[in-house]
């Protein structure tokens, strides 16, 4: 260590030794620094619950709302990954998709529950919450894999240029979801106000963990589960099966697979395929949990972008890993900023977030786990 | 030296394209009549209020069927446009509609359409917080045209910025609220509350009128949370709420997209949702929209708004609409913006 | 040298000229409408774009980044000289100082921003640098979003009250600003032609044509791009100063992922290979987006957001260099007598083609 010091000399190593120590201090303020809010107006120690050792409780709350939304995450920036890591396109259509399919989904639910007005969850089954699920995922899976073939199978290798054509399609798509969705409501046909689907009924309880009373709620563990099982899927296709090996192949090397015979045509539109389809799972879940509304497709691809610039491009353990920091950052920055008077600063989570990516990006340009180049 | 030669090919050039220019600026300046009120009618077409576009405009042209002789061009379609309008001894054109997103620079655009190229005298509009204080601030610079606010209920375009020309004709978000705190207080007993609202205008204004009403009468707030509009995940500002038994209640001044699913989240965080422990500003109202939550919050109170769309079922929605005591609430309107925040 | 390299440079010279006689007459010749919404807006936008054509064309670097960092001048100068007084602006820190330095500072900060965006982005390339300077656009427009400190949600308005005294008042003037917004553009155009041929200019060609060999001549290549960001950025700031002087007030909505993908279009639109493309696409989007406005597609349905991204979509597959590209195949295709003409390689077009001096 003393060597790579003299080696690399102090002042190279400054960057690191500053991004370490916020890193440290900020796991160290919600360990141990932070102090419980007294109501008093608060200081750069006061936060909502305190720190760690305050309020174990409040910290495994916060834990898992963070784990069960990177599930979530996960499931959408997948997909994206996927598509980037194959054909090095920049799907920018895939918030679109995401916006697409969540409203198919709630209306294949509205028309099999045939409420008219309203859900109670104790009146949807699970095959009501799967069937819409897998409804919006063939929908939006053939429509991604109809523009692929349409518009990016024939300009392989224009990144710049595939990635302005997916723009002008989410431009498109997105502007067409408004004007057609929501179908079923009070008001009239269009408009892309927020709707929600309905979690199955057997989802409408807590868990008890046994540990520091914490009762936790089923349906963002299964938000959780969701995006496990989905991971596990992934990991089995594409270290398991043929395809998933050609899949990978093409990843790290177009070319060289491409004169092995392989059609990488045909791999292409299967990896878009699964890449929208993603998209799809992930909206229904993300509608689900909280609604969908026009304006959630650019959140959705921020936060895909973020993820897979975090994690990496085309890596499935870097989308796993930019779900879960980015998350982690979001959740705990959300609860742990310090409150002082009503101003400040919970709403400085933003910040964080950027200063995520610039710590990830000032070490690793091509992100945790991508491979340069 | 050789390059003046091109101005001896530039002028005959030059001369055509202004030529050309001068006939494309004649044709677009349509003549303007002295005997005429030019009208303009701005509301969302997109975002997360465009639901009700067709709703606005059918409100906004409503007087103009009925007093000043307007025949409707569609009856089913308002935005259509309206013919044979007259209102004393002037005729009225309907020149033309905005569309807004609920953003502060879609409204200014729109507007600048409607004022300067379609040259409208009046404009009624715009409906939301924010698009209100960009066309305040706008209204200064032209002071010769009116301004009607549509539906916008934040305080700033006639408190603080508050230009001559604009004018506002029903209460303002704060006021809309009058007597929320008041009901909670005594019907329902409450004492110690916590709110959660909207970092935005119209979340502060909103938000003020509850908070004055209830503390005017004796209430307490204890805890204020300022989730950014949009939230994708509520659940973190949901665990900064006081647990519920610390609490005797919460306000909900969460609107746009994040109704129903702040409200899922707080499910999620303390279980059901007690219609006794939970009152929110119109954008309750709205939950119509938002099949889930609506049955869960049956029985709350909420603060009014005239009559919004998704208020005219009350009684199947089952929520109870508050009194709109305006002119009453002394107390709101000496309040700045953000004084609920103070 | 003769006086054009081809006939071809020739017409365009007298296109130009004519265009900046044109402009120069502009309030004698256009309704007020045109001059203060469509013309006046047109060059402003014109400067954003052109710094992303800047970017892309001589540096190979498409940037997403160059809408926020419009916004962010925007914002520095708002959240400078606005004042917290009776009726007057509420958001922001309203520092209410001197509008001179205000607008100095303004300018300086964003390009140091620029200069620390570019820092970070200088090592990633193609697309990878798109991805980036995307997420510096939305999460500068989260920013001032969320954090009401510098801004939030709701504008922050009457900025342009407060004017430096050389430029003076300029509500209720549009003719004057409609001239600042021309020297500006005139003087960018002027100065970014100029700065491709200087020595700097000349290695950011080579690094944007092979950064591996210019890396291995031993020119800094992160340091070339970074600074180049940074000038993208100096020239964003200037659109940005023009967009608040324009419009009173700043939001984010004015840095969205709309407003971001819109300045992209118009690049687009114009033509990323050839710096005038960036005025031809602000004045094309600009003209589309004012008149399609009340359009309503038959079938389909849907908003003018349907109909530019259709258009969009068109120009991508058809002529991915735009408008200007499809002039210069036009000149390609009449016989090949234009030099530098022919169809131009979507990824690294020619630089400043069909130029010469």
């Amino acid at each position: 260590m003393v060597e790579r010091l003299r080696q690399r000399g102090v002042a190279r190593l400054a960057p690191s030794i500053v991004a370490g120590g916020l890193v440290v201090f900020a796991v160290l303020y919600v360990l141990v620094i932070a102090e419980p809010d007294d109501g008093t107006g608060g200081g750069w120690r006061t936060t909502t619950f305190g720190s760690a050792l305050d309020d174990p409780g409040g910290f495994l709350q916060v834990l898992l709302d963070a784990l069960t939304f990177a599930g979530l995450l996960f499931v959408v920036a997948s997909g994206f990954s996927l598509i980037f890591g194959l054909m090095r396109v920049v799907n920018m259509a895939h918030g679109s998709f995401y916006l697409l399919a969540g409203y198919i989904a709630y209306e294949v639910q509205q028309s099999m529950t045939g409420q008219g007005f309203s859900i109670p969850g104790s009146e949807v089954n699970t095959w009501e919450w799967v069937f819409p699920l897998i409804v919006a995922v063939a929908i939006v899976a053939v429509i991604g894999v109809v523009l692929q073939q349409l518009f990016l199978s024939w300009n392989q290798g224009q990144d710049l240029r595939q990635a302005l054509i997916t723009i002008a399609i989410s431009v498109v798509i997105a502007d067409q979801v408004i004007a057609h969705f929501p179908r079923t409501g009070v008001f009239e046909v269009g408009g892309g106000h927020a709707v929600s689907m309905t979690w199955p009924g057997w989802t409408e309880r807590f868990v008890d963990l046994h540990l520091w009373d914490v009762r936790y709620s089923l349906a963002r563990l299964v938000m959780l589960g969701i995006g496990v099982l989905v991971g596990v899927a992934l990991y089995l296709w594409l270290y398991r099966t043929k395809t998933g090996m050609v899949i990978r192949a093409g990843v790290d090397d177009r070319q060289m697979t491409a004169a092995l015979g392989i059609s990488i045509q045909k791999t292409f539109a299967i990896a878009f395929l699964v890449g929208a389809g993603l998209a799809g799972v992930g909206a229904a879940v993300g509608s689900s949990q909280g609604n969908i509304a026009s304006g959630q497709d650019t959140q959705w691809l921020l936060n895909s972008l973020v993820v897979v610039i975090i994690g990496g491009m085309g890596s499935l353990l870097g989308a796993a890993a930019g779900s879960l920091l980015y998350a982690l950052v979001l959740t705990f920055s959300a609860s742990y900023l310090p409150i002082i008077g009503d101003e400040c600063c919970t709403n400085f989570s933003i910040v964080l977030t950027f200063a995520l990516l610039a710590i990830v990006l000032a070490f690793r340009p091509q992100g945790l786990f991508g491979r340069a180049g | 030296m050789r390059r003046l030669r091109s101005w001896k090919l530039l002028l005959p050039l030059a001369a055509l394209v202004a030529v050309g220019s001068v006939s494309v600026s004649g044709s677009l300046a349509a003549p303007s009549q002295a005997n005429e009120v030019r009208v303009a009618i701005m509301t969302d077409c997109k975002g997360a209020f465009a639901f009700g576009y067709e709703l606005d405009i059918g409100g906004a042209q409503a007087a103009f069927a009925q007093y000043a002789g307007g025949k409707p061009k569609d009856r089913k379609k308002p935005s259509a446009g309206m013919t044979g309008i007259r209102a004393g001894g002037k005729d009225v054109n309907i020149v033309g509609y905005g569309c807004g997103d609920d953003t502060a620079p879609t409204a200014i655009k729109e507007t600048r359409r409607l004022m300067e190229q379609l040259r409208a005298d009046v404009m009624v509009g715009p409906l939301s917080g924010d698009e209100a204080v960009a066309v305040a601030n706008y209204a200064k610079t032209k002071p010769l045209k009116t301004f009607i606010i549509g539906t916008a209920g934040s305080q700033d375009p006639t408190m603080q910025i508050a230009p001559r020309n604009m004018f506002r004709y029903h209460g303002d978000g704060a006021q809309w609220n009058a007597g929320l705190g008041e009901i909670v207080y005594k019907r329902l007993g409450w004492r110690r509350a916590a709110i959660i609202m909207d970092d935005y205008s119209f979340g502060w204004t909103s938000s003020a009128g509850i908070i004055a009403d209830f503390c005017a009468i004796g209430g307490r707030i204890v805890k204020r949370v300022f989730p950014p509009l949009n939230t994708t995940d509520y659940a973190p500002y949901i665990r900064q709420l006081p647990r519920p038994g610390t609490v005797d209640g919460y306000f909900w001044v969460v609107g746009g997209t994040g109704t129903g699913a702040s409200l899922k989240a707080f499910e999620q965080a303390y279980g059901k949702l007690d219609p006794k422990q939970h009152a929110g500003n119109l954008f309750f109202a709205f939950l119509g929209a938002d099949k889930e939550v609506a049955p869960k919050v049956v029985g709350a109170y909420l603060g009014g708004f005239g009559t919004a769309p998704g208020l005219k079922r009350s009684s199947s929605v089952g929520t109870r609409i508050c009194p709109l005591r305006t002119g009453s609430s002394t107390t709101t309107t000496t309040l700045p913006g953000r004084s609920s925040k103070a | 040298m003769r006086l054009w390299a081809s006939p071809k440079t020739g017409v365009e010279r007298l296109v130009g000229v004519a265009v900046l006689v044109v402009l120069a007459l502009g309030p004698a010749l256009f309704s007020d409408f045109w001059v203060s919404t469509i013309l006046t807006q047109t060059l402003f936008f014109g400067i954003a774009a052109s710094s992303l054509v800047f970017l892309y064309a001589y540096g190979g670097m498409i940037s997403l980044a160059q809408t926020a960092l419009m916004g962010i001048s925007a914002y520095l100068l708002g959240n400078m000289v606005t004042q917290r007084v009776p009726g007057g602006e509420t958001k922001g820190l309203t520092l209410g100082w001197d509008p001179t330095l205000a607008l100095v500072l303004a300018i300086v900060l964003t390009t140091l921003i620029g200069l620390v965006f570019g820092a970070v982005a200088s090592r990633s390339f193609g697309i990878y640098f798109l991805m980036l300077t995307l997420t510096y656009a939305v999460i500068a427009n989260y920013f001032f979003g969320q954090v009401t400190q510098f801004g939030g949600f709701s504008p922050i308005a009457g900025i342009n009250q407060y004017t430096p005294p050389f430029v003076g008042e300029i509500i209720g003037h549009p003719d004057k600003l409609y001239y600042i917004a021309f020297g500006t553009a005139l003087a960018v155009y002027l100065v970014t032609r100029y700065l491709v041929r200087t020595p700097f200019g000349l290695s950011l060609q080579g690094i944007r044509d092979d950064p591996v060999r210019m890396s291995s001549l031993g020119y800094a290549v992160p340091l070339h791009r970074a600074l180049a960001f940074a000038y993208g950025a100096f020239i964003a700031s200037l659109a940005g100063i023009l967009l608040v002087w324009w419009d009173g007030q700043i939001a984010p909505g004015n840095i969205g992922i709309g407003a971001t993908i819109e300045l992209l279009v118009m690049c687009v639109i114009g033509g990323l290979a050839r710096i005038e493309g960036a005025w031809l696409g602000a004045f094309t989007f600009i003209v589309i987006n004012n008149y399609v406005r009340d359009v309503e597609l038959p079938v389909i349905g849907g908003s003018f957001n349907t109909i530019i991204g259709l258009v969009f979509l068109a120009i991508v597959i058809v002529s991915p260099d735009g408008l200007m590209g499809l002039w210069d195949r036009l000149w390609g295709s009449l016989g090949r007598r234009g030099g530098g003409a022919g169809p131009v390689p979507a990824p690294s077009p020619v630089a400043g083609g069909g130029t010469s001096s």
